[in-house]
């Protein structure tokens, strides 16, 4: 018997040890953020800053962009979200709901498309925004993510054992379709709206390749293309730099919301397992 | 056309309009273009017939060095990967006080920015003042053993890809936790009293009980890993920028790079469509390997 609680006082161990691993970027981030820029230089490193000094966040939030690209990358995301959520909500429940002409070749296709891989889109996308006049402009970012195949299919997987007699009561009343999506159908469709929402928002926020492409100018960037080219050039051009500070201003927001969602973030996303 | 109408067709048009837009013909286009010598700046584009793709597979030593790359990234992401989460997970399981806590560390990474991420981690690799290296020397040192070596996690050709790698490890791991640990939790409780009434050790239930009863959650973490993984972009694009000397540089990387640094869309076209095909031929492997697993 003692060889076992041994053996499991081991594994708990090590689990406490991993997480001390996994755990140690984020507090090496959020404690390097704070030092000068001459501070990283000193050799051999600490963990503590000498000296808390906030000059270099103010600086790059103010003079280098990063409030701006915040506020893109706060509004590209959200915009994203909320329209992939209301179409992919909207056109699974009109095609479980109803029959019209190609609505099982026209789910196939939707299905389909979740096949394609997203970087394999981006030149062509670029084409497009091209031929249309879009570059560095909000709808080439927001335009092409509006619709997601998975996310219909999410949808309509939900919708399967959805209650029907609630929607036949509500006709006979003679409440018109649309309302009855909007005020029967949509409220229950609470729980998976909520996770297909969570991992829009992520996959957005990360999103580094196609804004890289559409948006390069400073005032249309989001938060990874412009943090990303900013310590790029900032090797490059060997300025006093703290990459710490740049990068916690552009991880704060989702750190924070983890933090306080954490129970909904993990739900919503174990629940779609995240594409 | 009344309300009603307007309210059902909306949505096939909607879908059908959008899905052609921006996949249908993009997809075909991407293949149309693929048999060009075509950009969009440039003034004689035309067409090559099968060049592009003779050129990537026979001639190109770099495309061969981002599919072995890619594969190199997705073996390591995936089989570590998959084998480090399922341990983790059960013994998230397991763990009575604090379990929230190391759950927290665990799914951090996961939200996480990858750009922002991947900025931090590229100092922690730094080989002369980065912390790793730092540390590593330190801990060797106070233990009394031969000193660590500088190791040049960012700045060797031998050391880039396991540096992408590890630093992928990290990153999906939460997220691979976050499914096996929900699937983990849905066993039911009394299979595992039954076992142990029945003298079952805990390694055997493991064995025996946990990894039968999650199979469709690991064949989900390692089909989705194994995509996801063949499309990775971002660690190399930050960390080593696809460096030193093309050492580690991805068939995403090797796609943008080549239309939108070297203007070449025809040959970045013919690259994607392979990489395409790839991960077509893989998923579809695996699919008809789940199938045959769930068939006994």
């Amino acid at each position: 018997m003692d060889h076992v609680t041994n053996q499991s006082r081991l594994a708990t161990g090590l689990i406490w040890m991993g997480a001390a691993i996994m755990f140690f970027p984020v507090v090496w981030m959020l404690l390097s953020a704070f030092k000068s820029p001459q501070e990283l230089l000193d050799y051999p490193p600490r963990l503590l800053p000498d000296r808390w000094s906030t000059e270099f966040l103010v600086y790059i939030w103010t003079e280098r962009n990063f409030g701006r690209m915040m506020l893109n990358s706060v509004f590209v995301s959200s915009t994203v979200t909320l329209l992939t959520v209301f179409s992919s909500a909207y056109i699974a429940y009109v095609f479980r709901e109803f029959q019209f002409r190609f609505r099982i070749p026209l789910l196939y296709l939707v299905i389909a498309t979740t096949m394609i891989p997203l970087p394999v889109l981006v030149l062509p996308h670029f084409q497009i925004v091209l031929w249309l006049g879009w570059l560095n402009t909000y709808q080439a970012l927001i335009m092409p993510y509006a619709l997601w195949g998975f996310g219909v299919f999410l949808m309509y997987q939900f919708l399967a054992g959805f209650p029907h007699d609630l929607i036949e009561a509500a006709r006979l009343d003679g409440v018109s379709e649309r309302q009855i999506f909007q005020h029967i159908v949509l409220p229950l469709m609470k729980s998976p709206c909520v996770a297909l929402g969570i991992i829009t928002f992520l996959h957005q926020w990360e999103s580094l390749l196609w804004p890289l492409v559409a948006a390069n100018s400073p005032e249309m960037q989001m938060l990874p293309a412009g943090l990303a080219t900013f310590s790029g050039d900032a090797v490059e051009s060997a300025d006093l730099f703290n990459p710490y500070s740049a990068a916690l201003i552009a991880a704060f927001p989702l750190l924070i919301a983890f933090l306080i969602f954490q129970r909904m973030i993990v739900k919503g996303i174990a629940m779609t397992g995240m594409k | 056309m009344t309300s009603k109408n307007a309210f059902i067709y909306g949505a096939p048009i909607l879908a059908g309009a959008f899905f052609l837009i921006w996949y249908v013909l993009p997809i075909g286009w991407v293949l149309w273009v693929s048999f060009w010598d075509y950009s969009p700046i440039s003034p004689n584009n035309a067409p090559v017939g099968l060049e592009n793709y003779r050129e990537a597979l026979f001639q190109d030593h770099v495309f061969w060095a981002a599919v072995k790359n890619t594969a190199y990234f997705t073996f390591g992401n995936v089989v570590l990967g998959t084998i480090m989460a399922l341990l983790i997970a059960n013994g998230l399981s397991r763990l009575g006080t604090l379990r929230r806590l190391a759950q927290t560390a665990y799914f951090m990474p996961t939200l996480f920015s990858i750009v922002a991420a991947a900025v931090v981690w590229e100092e922690i690799f730094q080989p002369r003042f980065g912390i790793l290296n730092n540390g590593l020397y330190y801990l060797t040192d106070s233990l009394g053993l031969p000193p660590f070596p500088e190791i040049g996690w960012t700045t060797t050709t031998d050391w880039s890809m396991p540096t992408v790698i590890l630093f992928g490890l990290w990153k999906f791991l939460g997220i691979r936790i976050i499914i096996l640990l929900a699937a983990i939790e849905a066993v039911p409780r009394d299979l595992y009293e039954a076992a142990s009434i029945d003298g079952v050790t805990k390694r055997q239930q493991f064995f025996h009980v946990t990894i039968p009863l999650i199979k469709p959650a690991l064949w989900f973490v390692v089909i989705a890993g194994i995509i996801n993984s063949f499309q990775v972009f971002e660690p190399m694009y930050v960390i080593t920028d696809g460096g030193p000397l093309r050492s580690s540089v991805s068939m995403v990387m090797l796609v943008a790079e080549t239309a939108f640094e070297r203007q070449r869309f025809g040959y970045s076209a013919a690259i994607s469509i392979l990489l395409f095909g790839m991960i077509l031929a893989l998923t579809a492997v695996l699919f008809w390997l789940r199938g045959r697993s769930e068939e006994r």
